[in-house]
């Protein structure tokens, strides 16, 4: 159950006064599985909270997409219960064990 | 509260804190948010280390608990990165975890790997060494830890007088060691990231770093994000997420960049708008003899300004496509004395059958122009491995070089070496060793026919899916009897999975480990976790054949008092026997090997402080002086007040100047055409390169499952106008072929990156989609670094009922 700390950037208000714009605060107070904390200077601290690395990719691109967003950076990352790691491709077709 | 709830409010008050604070401020040397560190608390360890993926240097604090890495956050006292990470970063710890590590020894019999014990395997690579010495060959890399490296290059140059050493950074920076070798006298960036804070125009030449280095990116936006104004301008074949970004695009066709560089110097000239004083005081010319070659000869003003007089802006808008109006707006910024320019660049530049000639021209479009030593105003050449800088450029694993910035062809450098190493004299041969692209050919070839590299040891990389054209360069080993391929890594990746000996290595923080950024940054970290299985450190498998051979009574194995030249003493001055894994860190060999390391680095100037100095630092850039009992760093080279080697008076001094006369040089540096073009058979441009999420081949990244998902597959971009002519739609499945190979991949139309018509782009992380079988391993002439960003392709429709998706 993944949990990420995030620094949202986005657009300024309008009169350039330094704060993050009404919209875009807006538009990620819309999202259920985000959690915000404090804005300055466009840009905007979050925790996402997901019940699984699924729906917190799932989040993720949301966020990406929004054309309110223009960067996402990570402060901090907690994966303490992960357990199931997929395997990678293998051009011959093989299975993932040992070579 | 519950222990979700403890990790929501820490993950919060970490985003806040980098908010409201942009990182730690001064007085607060917490490197991690408080509260972070108390909720997470329990039983949670928090340690610093660089990450393991790209040269940008980021650190990150390590939370362990149960000798398990759990937890990652930015590390607040990191000047590079601010408590900043990008998604790979904030993945770094779950690279360790993929199911398939790597855990034992194995042996190819027959068709299968069967387990060994260490001793063996280590008798193994003595028996090969000893039965050909001279066709023995270290395959190494940019992520390669510096103390790893210097273990590898002094076991080939110092102990078996072998130069057959080589890593993959030749791959990705050779163009720029060359381009700095060659215009300054010296390897590596002047100037740091510094520069993205001061900078009124950045210059991204032929670069992505909105995936590729998005960390310094987002310094750039969030600059923007204060008000400031930063103009940004992309230059580039095909628009890419950093185009987004930017205020201007300049579209360019393959290989023109060379001449947009010779257009705006010759504009400079032109218009008498380049910097008359900066060039009489600090610039001299230089043109290549009779054909390429590193140092050439001088050359004058006079011919300089003949040689670039035919790049006008319509010459050059013929060539590159790139309107004349543009190319005179570059020049008018150079022209004005006022803006602060920063030139970016990598993978473009460097990867190209010129790449030393359009490194030079960077160079130059500064140094004529005067944009150059002031914050914010001059060239700065991206890495994208870890310590491309530190370990493969430093300590010089480079088959012509010796650490330090020496080289073996030079008989001070050489005796300089010995004399560190304790070795008779003679030991270090002069003959530089077979380069990346000639070592692999070399030891794809039968023996008969000149293949005489029979014995390959790879640590930390993947050339079976890295090499370019690899079906020629390396596959045919694979079938070639007597060749004996050895690998060192964490997972079964293409190369493992080839090799003849399998040894399963350490990764990260399951070691101790330093590291070089692309702005001369050395890093350390301390290890953190244990590895996997019988998982070794790539430093202690290189000892430990190296004490394999001295035990067998190898001479090359012992310096002039005859010990071990690997040798370690405890405090009371007695040997500690690190070659048994048991005993490997009852001392710090890292410190060992760096110590000895660091005594090469005032020849150029390139001064390391006490690895001591590291263990406190988010790293330090060289050279690091110690002023007044302070060991001290430097932002700027070459600039009086910053750089402690510039005489007082000078304002800029090159002191390893080529010319011997503190001045840099501006290289005469025509346009040639590429190698292969587009024609009527092969019509389009193939340009291959890298994604956000994934890390080169994806051997780590495709391991961590949520990267994974979220880039599963490589893909073709195909621009909407070629794929309506060809009838594709986004998904399906085409046939890309060059005159090399081909292979079927799904087409993406108008998605992240957005190719010009008659282009196409493929990403080289996907093992299923191994584009390398088809890229081309022409080089340049001097740096022998290939040019994976142009070939000759063509796309063919494969009906959809007859192809399908894996
Ligand atoms: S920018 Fe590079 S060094 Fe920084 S977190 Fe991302 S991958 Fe790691």
């Amino acid at each position: 159950m993944p949990v990420s700390g995030l620094v949202l950037t986005v657009p300024r208000a309008a009169d350039q006064a330094g704060e993050c714009s009404p919209e875009a605060l807006a538009a990620l107070r819309s999202l259920a599985f985000l959690e915000l904390g404090a804005a300055k200077d466009g840009r905007v601290s979050a925790v996402l909270d997901a019940s699984d690395y699924p729906s917190h990719d799932a989040h993720l691109a949301t966020l990406r997409a929004l054309p309110q967003v223009t960067w996402i950076d990570v402060v901090f990352h907690d994966f303490s219960d992960v357990s199931d790691f997929e395997r990678p491709p293998r051009r011959d077709g093989g299975s993932h064990g040992p070579a | 509260m519950d222990r979700r709830d403890f990790l929501k409010a820490s993950a919060l008050s970490a985003a806040a804190a980098s908010v409201l604070a942009r990182g730690a401020s001064a007085d607060d040397t917490d490197p991690l948010d408080p509260a972070v560190r108390e909720q997470v608390g329990s039983g949670v360890t928090w340690d610093k280390a660089p990450c393991r993926f790209c040269g940008t240097g980021c650190h990150v604090q390590v939370g362990v608990r149960n000798d398990r890495v759990v937890a990652i956050a930015g590390d607040r006292q990191a000047p590079v990165n601010r408590g900043l990470l990008c998604v790979k970063g904030y993945h770094v710890g779950l690279a360790l975890y993929g199911g398939d590590r790597l855990t034992r020894p194995m042996l190819k019999r027959g068709d299968t790997h069967v387990p060994i014990s260490w001793d063996e395997a280590l008798g193994i690579i003595a028996d090969r060494i000893e039965g050909n010495p001279a066709g023995f060959a270290f395959y190494g890399s940019g992520q390669w830890t510096i103390p790893e490296g210097y273990a590898a290059q002094k076991f080939m140059k110092g102990g078996l007088s072998n130069n057959h050493i080589d890593p993959n950074a030749r791959l990705c920076m050779a163009s720029a060691v060359t381009g700095f070798i060659s215009t300054y006298g010296v390897d590596e960036p002047a100037s740091c990231f510094d520069d993205l804070e001061a900078a009124k125009v950045v210059l991204i030449w032929g670069n992505n770093p909105a995936e590729m280095h998005p960390i310094l990116f987002s310094r750039m936006v969030d600059r923007r994000g204060r008000g400031e104004a930063l103009r940004l301008i992309d230059i580039g074949t095909r628009r890419t997420r950093t185009t987004g970004f930017a205020d201007d695009y300049l579209e360019f066709r393959p290989q023109s960049d060379l001449a947009i560089l010779n257009g705006i110097l010759h504009l400079l000239i032109a218009e008498d708008t380049y910097d008359h004083d900066f060039v009489e005081r600090h610039v001299a010319f230089r043109r290549e003899e009779s054909g390429p070659d590193l140092m050439g000869i001088a050359t004058d003003f006079d011919t300089f300004r003949a040689s670039v007089a035919e790049y006008t802006p319509e010459r050059v808008q013929e060539i590159s496509g790139v309107p004349a109006a543009k190319i005179r707006m570059l020049a008018r910024l150079f022209a004005d004395r006022e803006q602060r320019i920063t030139s970016l660049w990598c993978m473009g530049p460097n990867q190209h059958t010129r790449g030393t000639g359009v490194n030079r021209l960077l160079h130059a479009i500064h140094l004529l122009s005067g944009h150059w030593g002031r914050p914010g105003d001059g060239p700065q050449s991206l890495t994208g491995q870890p310590s491309a800088c530190g370990t493969a450029r430093e300590v010089g694993t480079l088959s012509h070089a010796l650490p330090g910035g020496l080289v073996v062809a030079n008989p001070a450098h050489r005796e300089h070496a010995e004399e560190i190493w304790n070795l008779p004299a003679g030991r270090v041969n002069g003959t530089p060793g077979a380069h990346t692209v000639e070592m692999w050919r070399r030891f794809s070839t039968p023996a008969s026919d000149g293949g005489d590299i029979d014995t390959i040891w790879v640590q930390v990389t993947n050339p079976a899916h890295s090499l370019p054209n690899v079906d020629k360069l390396f596959t045919p080993s694979r079938g070639i009897p007597g060749k004996f391929l050895i690998v060192s890594d964490v997972y079964p990746t293409a190369t493992a999975r080839a090799a003849d000996l399998i040894l399963p290595s350490a990764m990260w923080v399951e070691k101790n480990g330093m590291v070089g950024n692309s702005e001369r940054r050395t890093q350390q970290w301390f290890k953190m976790v244990n590895p996997p299985g019988e998982a070794r450190d790539d430093a202690w498998q290189t000892i430990a054949v190296a004490r394999k051979l001295f035990d067998r009574g190898h001479q090359g194995m012992r310096d002039k008092d005859a010990n071990f030249i690997f040798r370690v003493n405890d405090a009371a001055g007695a040997e500690v026997p690190i070659w048994d894994y048991r005993h490997y860190y009852d001392v710090n060999v890292d410190e060992h090997l760096f110590e000895e390391y660091r005594r090469f680095t005032r020849y150029k100037h390139k001064d390391l402080a006490p690895y001591a100095e590291y263990v406190r630092a988010r790293g330090l850039r060289w050279p690091v002086v110690e002023q007044e009992g302070v060991w001290t760093e430097t932002r700027y080279r070459f600039v009086e007040g910053e750089d402690s080697y510039v005489e007082a008076g000078t304002g800029v001094q090159f002191y390893h100047s080529t010319s011997n006369d503190g001045r840099a040089q501006v290289w005469i540096q025509p346009y040639v055409a590429a190698p292969e073009e587009p024609d009527a058979e092969y019509p389009f441009w193939l340009c291959t390169g890298r994604v956000l999420e994934h890390w080169h081949t994806g051997s780590m990244t495709m391991r961590v499952p949520q990267l994974r998902r979220a880039m599963p597959e490589a893909y073709v971009e195909l621009n909407a106008t070629d794929a309506r002519r060809l009838g594709v739609e986004n998904g399906d499945l085409v046939r890309l072929e060059t005159r090399r190979g081909s292979m079927d991949i799904a087409a993406w139309i108008d998605g992240r990156g957005r190719p010009p018509e008659g282009s196409l782009f493929v990403p080289f992380f996907d093992e299923r989609r191994m584009v390398n079988q088809l890229t081309l391993d022409a080089h340049c002439p001097i740096s022998k670094q290939p040019d994976y960003k142009k070939c000759a392709a063509r796309v063919v429709c494969i009906p959809r009922q007859a192809g399908s998706r894996e």
